[in-house]
């Protein structure tokens, strides 16, 4: 049952426009990593260039917008379309659709993420997995809390994609940036923290600590996760006529 | 039998009529779809909440020529912080922004609820379809591209002891001025449009606009940080520094700040770069209308 | 034996009363909702499958309230009536993927003999995004059918599909009306309705308008006269004696028939024979003239 679940979703999600242009969108990442080595730079820039790349590149663009795009669209999409009809009118406890539907969401956002930002990371330190690992790693936790804060958002508001997109660019882009007390409840900054964690070598600026950070990483994702199944066991469907 | 009194009766023909005006034919045809999308693009005839995006963007950009123009009427000609080649250059973030916000609600829809072949039975060609959105859009962007460049001309000659020779000063800009804003409003227009023809829904194509710009933008900056000669490269990732660059080939002027500025970059480059951006645009508007079958 | 019971139920959406203290039950056998567009019909199609709350009174199942209790689904089929369905994936893959999350062991086996029933085994390799209308319909249908439940509701199943379709889709669901199971359909088609039901619910604005065999309806509609047409040797002889009678309220010759409204169903069958030999005329034939779903669903619209 939970297989033919997760199968379904997967399949929904992962259509050939989505995931090619997903995947282009990773590939452009390992893209400026070889450029950066072409360019033939001196060795203490790389760690400067790499931490900039994995961090404000990769974490800070590509792993919000691609969640963005497959959080919102995991039930979204059948909710907007109808279709996630079958899949509730079956006897099957709803909370139980919204959790396989999530772990699917984030393991998707996690292939398309990490292995991007691992390669990158090697290919821009020259063979060095150091940085590559540990930011891959965070990538995979804050894929973790985005994918499970836009799934919920996308059973709040029919415009779950625009909302993100918003909380992306001004929340993290701007706000959580300048006003340091709001940091801890950016999803960037868990991240980076994470990854400094691990292996950063301090290659980028990572305010928070790493303790505080998952704490409140993974308490958000929890609650995230809590709102989406409610939402789900009380989802009424009115049908086109109403 | 005394007679009765003349009465009159009929019968009243109130079925269906035929028109038999005058019809506009093509040309009204293209004007209703400019007209049409212009009040798309700025929100007319919808909710206010519709309003807000566009019209707040308008503002924002116009700001900037607002306030110089009051520092220099009230504290004469002390700083400059907007001159007519880096205005567009200063307000970047917007543009895409409006771009992504409203070129979706003047194309998306035609298409998804499938209303195109409505559109195509009618005496206009797909080709008219396309220019009239695309000149409704690019007459929306000029309200961000050429409109508070103008202002801050008028000001300037307005503001000058000597107007009419602060007018003559001025003059010479005016080609440049006019000339900037239509080649910016004429790119994004066709970026945005081709974006939007790709998409089934709203959300999506602003996403993509928005991605574009986002990470063009993000990738520029590290490209011009790494050096090496990456910097070359950096301009040719964003849109934005492109047209910066074909700016500054077709009317001179650095602007600093600007990738294009760090690049060592030969300027024709970039107008070539501007001109392909236009080619793929357009050829994806074609290609993406013609296929729509009807 | 599946019955369903609706109990003083209503739903509103702010200001707007979608359904309107309706009460009813429905059990073993086909029953028919009808109804004008908007009039309710697929918000008491989800109510009734479980998919939205009443805003007050009860649905059941069974004694089992239909919101919120999912374990219901093994013994409902549901077919909506909007027409999305996940387009990547094939017929098969959809019906058995229906079959395998309703828990089935041989999920293979019951999606190829539901596949089978609709008469879909030719496209069922295709992907869903490819499908005609009337595919779709009848995929949908198959999925809601491949559990076996005993209760099957289907909003508007008729929608899109070709007289052939239909008809086999008719079958079908007498078939499964005769196996003991309880069938709820919905159409604003009189004919659709007319030609299948047992029963029929009539449903105006939100309310339960009427409900029972339509012919007994109609029998009750008493502040309209019924009418009749009749064909024999000397209409205009037998006209003139009719009209004698005190229950008859009007007659029409018009384009070589005998129209006869009467006030009173049973009084003309007691009038007709006796006027008939006064007028010295034979009758060739006689028919209720509106005796229709029609006639009865424009007459409690109009109400």
């Amino acid at each position: 049952m939970i297989l033919t679940l997760a199968s379904v979703s997967l399949r929904g999600l992962l259509n050939r426009r989505r995931t090619l242009l997903l995947g282009l969108f990773g590939a452009l990442v390992v893209l400026v990593a070889v450029l950066f080595q072409l360019a033939d730079q001196p060795e203490d820039e790389s760690l400067a260039f790499t931490g900039q790349l994995l961090g404000n590149f990769g974490l800070a663009v590509l792993l919000p917008v691609v969640a963005v795009i497959v959080g919102t669209a995991a039930i979204g999409s059948e909710l907007d379309d109808g279709t996630i009809i079958y899949l509730l009118a079956k006897p099957i406890r709803r909370g139980l659709v919204a959790l396989v539907k999530a772990v699917v969401a984030w393991v998707i956002v996690m292939l398309l993420v990490s292995p991007a930002i691992l390669v990158a990371g090697v290919v821009a330190r020259g063979g060095d997995a150091d940085l590559g690992v540990a930011y891959a790693v965070a990538a995979g936790f804050g894929a973790l809390e985005y994918t499970a804060v836009f799934l919920a958002l996308s059973l709040v508001t029919s415009r779950a994609l625009v909302v993100g997109l918003a909380y992306v660019v001004i929340w993290e882009g701007a706000v959580a940036g300048l006003f340091e007390g709001t940091r801890i409840l950016s999803v960037r900054q868990h991240a980076l923290a994470i990854a400094d964690a691990i292996g950063g070598e301090g290659a980028i600026e990572a305010p928070l600590e790493l303790g505080p950070a998952l704490v409140v990483g993974l308490l958000v994702t929890v609650v995230a996760v809590v709102i989406a199944i409610r939402r789900l066991e009380r989802v009424e469907l009115r049908g086109e006529t109403g | 039998m005394s007679a009765s009194p003349e009465t009159t009766g009929t019968i009243y023909d109130i079925g269906y009529r035929r028109y038999d005006g005058a019809r506009l034919g093509r040309r009204g045809a293209i004007s209703a779809i400019v007209g049409a999308g212009l009040r798309a693009v700025f929100g007319l005839g919808r909710s206010g909440r519709s309003k807000i995006l566009p019209w707040g963007a308008v503002i924002l950009a116009v700001l900037p020529a607002v306030v110089a123009i009051a520092i220099r009427v009230l504290a004469g000609d002390i700083i400059e912080l907007y001159n007519y080649q880096n205005y567009l250059w200063e307000i970047g973030g917007l543009l895409p922004i409006f771009l992504a916000a409203q070129a979706p609600e003047l194309a998306v829809n035609d298409m998804r609820q499938r209303v195109l072949p409505l559109y195509f039975s009618r005496p206009i060609s797909r080709l008219d379809y396309v220019v009239a959105k695309l000149g409704a859009l690019t007459i929306g962007l000029l309200a961000l591209t050429l409109l508070p460049v103008l202002l801050l001309f008028l000001g300037r000659v307005l503001a000058a002891e000597d107007v009419v020779g602060a007018l003559g000063d001025e003059l010479g800009f005016l080609p440049a001025i006019l000339g900037n804003g239509l080649l910016y409003a004429v790119v994004l227009a066709s970026i945005g449009l081709a974006i939007c023809s790709l998409s089934g829904r709203r959300a999506y194509a602003a996403a993509a606009i928005l991605a574009i710009f986002l990470v063009g933008s993000v990738m520029s900056t590290m490209l011009t940080e790494l050096g090496g000669g990456l910097e070359d490269l950096a301009p040719f990732a964003y849109p934005l520094s492109i047209l910066d660059g074909t700016r500054e080939w077709l009317f001179g002027e650095s602007v600093a700040g600007s990738p294009v500025a760090s690049a060592g970059v030969p300027l024709p480059f970039y107008a070539l770069a501007a001109a392909v951006l236009l080619a793929v645009s357009w050829a994806v508007l074609a290609l993406r209308y013609r296929s729509v079958s009807t | 034996m599946s019955q369903l019971t609706l109990g003083a139920v209503s739903r509103w959406y702010g200001n707007v009363v979608a359904v309107n203290d309706v009460t009813f039950e429905v059990g073993p056998g086909i029953t028919g909702l009808l109804g004008p567009n908007g009039a309710g019909k697929t918000t008491l199609l989800h109510m009734m499958a479980g998919f939205l709350a009443p805003s007050a009174g009860e649905v059941k199942l069974d004694d089992t309230p239909t919101w919120r209790h999912p374990e219901l689904y093994r013994r409902i089929g549901f077919v909506p009536e909007r027409e999305a369905v996940h387009p990547f994936l094939t017929g098969r893959q959809f019906v058995e993927a229906s079959a395998r999350l309703q828990g089935l062991d041989d999920a293979r086996g019951a999606a190829d003999r539901a596949i089978d029933m609709v008469d879909l085994q030719a496209a069922a390799g295709r992907a869903i995004g490819g499908y005609s209308k009337g595919m779709r319909q009848r995929v949908k249908v198959a999925a809601s059918l491949v559990h076996d439940p005993s209760t099957l509701i289907l909003d508007e199943p008729f929608n899109g599909m070709d007289p052939r379709q239909r008809l086999h889709m008719m079958d079908l669901l007498r078939r499964m009306a005769t196996e003991g199971r309880t069938i709820l359909f919905s159409s604003h088609i009189l004919e659709e309705v007319e030609r299948l039901s047992d029963r029929v619910l009539v449903v105006v604005a939100g309310r339960l308008a009427a409900s029972g065999d339509f012919r007994r309806i109609r029998r009750l509609m008493t502040d309209r006269p019924h009418r009749f047409t009749i064909r024999s040797t000397d209409d205009r002889a037998l006209a003139r004696e009719l009209l004698a009678s005190p229950s008859v309220e009007g007659v029409d010759l018009r384009d070589g028939l005998l129209s006869v409204n009467v006030g009173d169903y049973g009084e003309l069958t007691r009038e007709v024979a006796p006027a008939a030999q006064r007028a010295g005329a034979s009758i060739l034939e006689l028919r209720p003239a509106d005796e229709s779903l029609e006639s009865v669903f424009s007459y409690l619209v109009r109400r």
